[in-house]
């Protein structure tokens, strides 16, 4: 299902311009994000601050901008985290089976009884806000799910005739994992993440809302939604634009993830 | 009691497959101006390979060809009406009444949620004249296609079922509604040969003592042999060729029925030959 | 089906526990001596005599094996402690808040699945007309939408500018309608294309067509043989919805100000109530979890495949 490749296009360079704003962030945006002016404050769009300023008198636009730079990196490092987790404890317990596989499933099923966002707010909640915490919490409550999903995925290929000829002809263990089972393995996981990407941006800007993730002044779209909430009577589009830059995103990475995926489904059915 | 008029009858059908590859639109022909028919109380036998557009002839015999392919040209007469032009509510009233149908892969065609009287009380819901057909009678005719406890068939899932029973189960709608034509899509692949001589057993005598007439579709020319008295030999979307069972296995004239008749009696030797003629 | 029901129950109990004793790692992981958040919430100076009486009180000198017995041996007997900030039992705060949150996550439960049938279904059947395209491009926004914004532009819309709903609190039904609707619209649109999918998956069937080809009104067709089919992927699903209806209803209470136990756990995490906070996320396991095993009730009961398997073991 290619469903329109100019929106495909339209989707990967949101991306690009995002990460691009948040590798280039210092160069781009015209003022600097924490720079408070209560003179300033509420100010309407204008030459000078493109999308008007915020409570205190900061600059919508650089916040925005530094906010690419909090939203990339946390979510970066959550997905680094739980594929890390997941491929590692997956691969363990589809590949050594028996106890060890039963014990790590056991423990995944335990995680499976917390509402992920719950989990999270409340991890977070006892450690403490902050973007190393956010990171750790989120990642800590999604790797069961890919854990599980790597098993099944290394159980699937673990029987693969190549596989169990390559053994047959004395490969040893690793070399077989390392060559034959983490290549597949890995593409699917890519495909999953990408897909999830806006799932976990969702969760971290759903946190620093509450005020329990990134915290002010940390200028996080999240956080600058919480900021405005006050003046939603007076100045709704202080409100709009962080808002609207989480959803770009999110969309955005949905559709490549969509994408992606109908691409690899076909593929496959056309090896089977 | 036998009659030898025409009881189905397709006259020069051409079906189009339409699809979309990228931007540009692929239009395939799989039919190309075919002529059948069946007569009552006759098993006409419909063979090819697979792919060949069998299948796909029995749906638009139904009237329910998928959306990507349509009828070009042609028509379908039931008993010198022309089905094919009815609306879809009166071509409804033909399908399972007059027209039933038993199809490959038994075990997919049930619904595995519904149980097999579920599924016979749906089927009696939908009919026109629904207090000629009741439960009892069909636990009658279950007997007849040799099952010993109808009560438990009726109460049974289609997955506990096996697919020979299934298609037993398939012969039995035919007969509780009385259908005239019965298409019998590939109705022994998949099963072992004991289940495989009743079925075929079952179809021969639905056509001697219920007269019915029977389009068996199949690429086994052993049932083909077993069954028929009419046969046309498809390829490629056309009829090859056409003529009594036993002339085209005694007489093939196309290179195509040719080698397929040799192939046959190389696989199976001379004694599968088709009956000689009932008429 | 008895035994099944019972079987899935006792399933359950360890798999509480063991969530019970991620609870208490957590806790115990945390940067903060539960003891001095007891000390600053009572408004008793931290001195180390305070601080060692205080531990001494919430029993943080004991083995940690002792402390997570003597902790999950009082829940069980449905003891969770008193509150920091107020001295009253947790429970009856816990209870107290929890109808509104259940409340919430109900109403945006119906909604979810009374919204998102009809239109998943019809717009299987209208595939890729024009009703279709419209359905498909709203669910393609509404999974990337954040709740919390979502919420305030329902607000800035409804309230702010042409005031027809309250913006906040709890009370009569137009309080209900926005934070049931900015919590429901994730879900919502999940199980839109899910429902979707399953109809067009379920329509390609071949029992479809033989149902057809035995004559089947096309009603019977759709209405019986390929809804109750999409029905059963639905129901698995539920409760994974709730799962995510329970988070978001933290976000939601805050930004509309009703008066759930979201709410009330987010303002105890500042505080560092733990007691409160304890009970808080053990009552959403329980939820979480009861609602799970519902799910799996009403999947064995909808589809005979999985109970004559599980009845054969």
């Amino acid at each position: 299902m290619v469903r329109n490749r100019k929106i495909f296009v339209l989707a990967l360079a949101i991306v690009m311009a995002i990460v691009s704003a948040a590798v280039f962030a210092p160069l781009i945006s015209p003022h600097d994000p924490n720079e408070v002016n209560l003179e300033m404050k509420l100010s309407p769009p204008g030459f000078d601050h493109l999308l008007g300023t915020d409570h205190l008198g900061r600059d919508i636009f650089s916040r925005l901008i530094y906010g690419a730079r909090v939203s990339v990196a946390t979510v970066a490092a959550i997905i680094l985290l739980v594929l890390a987790f997941g491929l590692g404890i997956g691969m363990l317990a589809g590949y050594a089976g028996g106890i060890v596989d039963a014990a790590l499933m056991r423990l995944c099923d335990v995680f499976f009884t917390f509402p992920t966002f719950v989990l999270a707010l409340f991890m977070v909640g006892i450690l403490g806000a902050g973007m190393g915490n956010v990171i750790i919490a989120i990642a800590l409550t999604h790797w069961a799910w890919y854990a599980r999903i790597v098993r099944g995925l290394v159980l699937t290929f673990k029987y693969r005739d190549y596989i169990l000829a390559a053994r047959a002809a004395g490969t040893g263990r690793i070399k077989i994992v390392v060559r034959h089972i983490l290549p597949p393995v890995f593409s699917q996981l890519v495909i999953l993440a990408t897909m999830d990407i806006g799932h976990m941006m969702l969760h971290v800007s759903g946190l620093s809302f509450l005020g329990l993730g990134i915290t002010p002044p940390t200028p996080e779209w999240g956080v600058m939604i919480s900021d405005a909430r006050e003046y939603i009577w007076t100045q709704p589009s202080v409100i709009l634009w962080p808002g609207m830059m989480i959803f770009l995103t999110v969309m955005s990475f949905n559709l490549i993830g969509d994408v992606v995926r109908d691409r690899l489904d076909s593929k496959g059915k056309g090896d089977t | 009691m036998m009659t030898c008029q025409n009881i189905l009858e397709i006259r020069n059908l051409s079906l189009l497959l339409s699809g979309k590859k990228g931007n540009d639109r692929t239009e395939r022909e799989l039919v190309c101006g075919l002529d059948l028919a069946v007569r009552r109380g006759e098993v006409t036998g419909l063979i090819g390979e697979s792919g060949c557009g069998k299948s796909i002839t029995c749906l638009a015999v139904l009237g329910l060809l998928p959306p990507a392919i349509t009828r070009q040209t042609g028509a379908i007469f039931f008993d010198k009406t022309e089905i094919s032009r009815l609306p879809a509510e009166k071509r409804r009233e033909y399908r399972g009444r007059k027209i039933a149908v038993i199809m490959q892969n038994p075990m997919s065609c049930f619904d595995a949620i519904f149980t097999v009287k579920e599924h016979v009380l749906m089927t009696i819901a939908a009919q026109r004249s629904k207090d000629l057909f009741s439960l009892g009678r069909f636990q009658e005719i279950l007997e007849y296609v040799g099952f010993a406890e109808p009560p438990e068939i009726l109460k049974s899932y289609p997955f506990q079922l096996s697919g020979g029973m299934l298609q037993r189960v398939m012969v039995a709608l035919a007969l509780l509604l009385k259908a005239e034509v019965l298409i019998a899509d590939e109705p022994t692949t998949d099963m072992d040969l004991i289940v495989q001589s009743r079925i075929l057993d079952l179809i021969d005598n639905l056509c001697v003592s219920h007269g019915l007439g029977i389009l068996l579709v199949t690429h086994d020319l052993g049932v083909v042999a077993r069954l028929a008295d009419q046969v046309a030999v498809m390829r490629q979307g056309r009829i090859v060729e056409t003529g009594p069972a036993f002339d085209i296995f005694a007489n093939p004239r196309q290179d195509y029925t040719k080698a397929l008749v040799k192939a046959h009696f190389n696989l199976h030797g001379i004694v599968s030959w088709p009956k000689e003629g009932r008429l | 089906m008895v035994s099944f029901i019972l079987r899935r129950l006792l399933m359950m109990v360890p798999l509480l526990f063991a969530a019970s004793i991620i609870v208490f790692i957590i806790i115990r992981i945390g940067p903060t001596d539960p003891a001095l958040a007891y000390l600053r919430l009572s408004q008793i100076p931290p001195t180390d005599e305070a601080l060692a009486a205080a531990r001494d009180f919430l029993g943080l000198n004991k083995p940690m094996v002792t402390q997570y017995l003597e902790w999950i041996g009082r829940a069980v007997r449905l003891d969770f402690g008193l509150s920091y900030v107020n001295g009253r039992p947790v429970l009856d705060e816990i209870l107290y808040y929890l109808p509104a949150t259940l409340s919430l996550a109900g109403v945006s439960l119906l909604i979810t699945v009374t919204v998102s049938l009809p239109l998943g279904v019809l717009s299987a059947l209208y595939k890729d007309r024009a009703f279709d395209q419209a359905v498909r491009a709203i669910v393609f926004f509404g999974v990337s939408m954040p709740n919390f914004w979502f919420g305030f532009l329902l607000v800035a819309i409804f309230s702010v500018t042409l005031g027809w709903l309250p913006p906040m609190g709890r009370g009569t039904l137009a309080h209900l309608i926005m934070p049931a609707s900015a919590l429901a619209l994730m879900s919502t649109c999940i199980n839109i294309r899910l429902v979707r999918a399953s109809v067009l998956e379920n329509m390609n069937n071949r029992s479809v067509l033989y149902a057809r080809a035995r004559g089947l009104k096309e009603k019977t067709v759709i209405g019986i043989h390929v809804l109750k089919n999409s029905l059963i992927p639905v129901v698995t699903v539920i409760g994974m919805h709730l799962g995510e209806l329970l988070g978001g209803a933290v976000v939601v209470e805050s930004i509309f100000s009703w008066p759930g136990v979201g709410r009330f756990a987010v303002s105890s995490i500042y505080n560092r109530d733990y007691p409160v906070m304890q009970c808080f996320i053990l009552f959403m396991v329980i939820i979480f979890v009861l609602v799970n095993l519902l799910v799996d009730i009403c999947y064995a009961w909808l589809d005979p495949r999985i109970r004559f398997s599980r009845s054969d073991k």
